[in-house]
């Protein structure tokens, strides 16, 4: 048997993931009242009360529309629950410019480039309530790693939906997620969906030496970090005799190190 | 009272910007790189103001430096235009609009923030609204680059800023402080958003076919 509560002080939280349309508050209680509870929330802006919509779906959020852009004044939200045993509220006072945050990038799409063993072409699109990418453009922040390791790359992109990753390590599954951010105001989204993806290989009957050491260096213990000889191979983006001579030999050295670490 | 007249000479004084003669020989350098240099030097300037504002703010001291602080703002002539503005009627702007709105605000700006400098009464304050002076005179005189690069005609300077209040004390003052800083901040952020939208509208080819248009 649960005992009925007050209610206590409710978590508020407002954002505009739809800039510069508007923005939308989402509350919930803490820890249950066990009867019902009822909210009110208002919005003020300087002197100005606006309604804020309460939304069908999900409940306990509801959204507003910018009656002006590149307001001075802050925004003041104040929630107050009610129940049968009692009220509580708490107030959220936030610049325009400070709650900016998109939805995550959409459509993540990761593939292998044929005849290219370090390569993976990654592309994605502007979050679909993102309203005006032309006016108010996106940046990107893509990170990726093998998942046989912990330690992410990290790739920041001011322009365009797409990149190519030059420096995977051939034959490995990756893992890919990328977030976004107004270009100049705001928070960084949620990362998105990951994506997996393994760089093209040869059939296995012409499998390159690189790929049967980096098949033995696996093998080894979880903690086994890369040396950064993998640099070499970045400057090699131009896939050529010369690069791929410098990739065996940066093959040539993993394997030592994973015969060291055995 | 004393030190409000001290201001308004100032202010009238040092808004006297030169007038800036037709750049006719840098325009092959493309008006899309003066757009990316001006677009480049708000973010750098809103990056500065957020130290400067800082410093500034806690200067002026409680309960101008509290995160919270939102207070009402007094019924009276805005010192200078306010970025705020309509959706649909910012998007309407033509490039010429947008840029003169850009122009006379950080013109009128720059004037209020050096008689501020003028003002100051620690070093360390000099010293950063000194160094900001300069940044943003240098984002005006890009700006007139811009203009003038496109044809537009310069707004005039402006004069000493009408219907200036004296303080009846010190608190309104320091509310004066606290709200130029919020407008100079409201502004670099639209500021950028205006930049982005002229870098799309004025590519290199536009930029060469006018050229080629006004040498015959």
């Amino acid at each position: 048997l649960s005992l009925a509560a007050p209610p206590k002080e409710p978590v508020l939280m407002c954002r505009s993931n739809n800039y510069p349309k508007g923005f939308y508050c989402s509350w919930h209680l803490p820890t249950p009242t066990y009867i019902p509870n009822s909210f009110n929330i208002s919005v003020i802006h300087g002197t100005r009360e606006m309604v804020c919509e309460k939304n069908v779906f999900p409940k306990n959020r509801c959204h507003i529309r910018y009656l002006q852009l590149f307001s001075t004044v802050k925004y003041k939200v104040t929630l107050t629950v009610t129940n049968a045993l009692g009220k509580n509220s708490t107030t959220f006072t936030f610049d325009e410019f400070a709650i900016v945050k998109p939805d995550p990038p959409e459509s993540v799409v990761a593939k292998p480039v044929p005849n290219n063993p370090r390569r993976l072409e990654v592309s994605w699109q502007n979050p679909s309530s993102w309203p005006d990418p032309e006016s108010f453009p996106l940046k990107f922040f893509l990170r990726y790693r093998p998942l046989i390791l912990d330690q992410w790359q990290h790739v920041e992109l001011s322009d365009g939906t797409s990149h190519t990753i030059t420096d995977a390590f051939a034959g490995k599954e990756y893992i890919i997620q990328v977030a976004a951010k107004d270009n100049d105001i705001g928070t960084w989204s949620d990362w998105s969906v990951a994506v997996h993806a393994t760089p093209w290989t040869e059939e296995p009957k012409h499998l390159t030496t690189e790929a049967q050491i980096t098949e033995t260096t696996s093998a080894s213990t979880s903690s086994f970090m890369p040396p950064p000889t993998t640099k070499i191979c970045d400057k090699g983006a131009v896939v050529g005799s010369g690069a791929v001579a410098v990739c065996w030999t940066a093959g040539l050295v993993l394997a030592a190190y994973g015969v060291l670490f055995i | 009272g004393d030190s409000w007249g001290i201001f308004t000479f100032l202010c009238a004084a040092l808004c006297n910007l030169p007038a800036l003669p037709a750049l006719n020989c840098t325009e092959e350098l493309g008006t899309s790189q003066s757009i990316q240099k001006t677009y480049d030097l708000t973010r750098y300037l809103e990056h500065q103001l957020r130290t400067l504002a800082g410093t500034y703010l806690n200067y002026l001291g409680p309960p101008f430096n509290e995160p919270d602080f939102n207070p009402p703002r007094l019924a009276r002539a805005e010192r200078v235009p306010s970025a705020t503005v309509d959706l649909d009627l910012w998007r309407g702007l033509t490039d010429n609009a947008r840029l003169a709105a850009n122009y006379r605000a950080y013109s009128l700006l720059l004037c209020y923030l050096r008689a501020l400098d003028g003002q100051a009464a620690t070093a360390e304050l000099r010293h950063r609204l000194g160094h900001f002076c300069s940044s943003l005179q240098g984002l005006v005189l890009s700006i007139a680059g811009v203009m003038s690069s496109l044809g537009y005609p310069l707004p005039a300077g402006p004069s000493a800023p009408p219907g200036t209040l004296v303080a009846p004390n010190d608190f309104l003052k320091k509310m004066e402080d606290f709200w130029l800083l919020k407008e100079l901040q409201t502004w670099l952020w639209r500021s950028a958003k205006d930049f982005n939208r002229l870098k799309k509208k004025v590519p290199p080819a536009v930029v060469t076919l006018r050229l080629e248009a006004r040498g015959f």
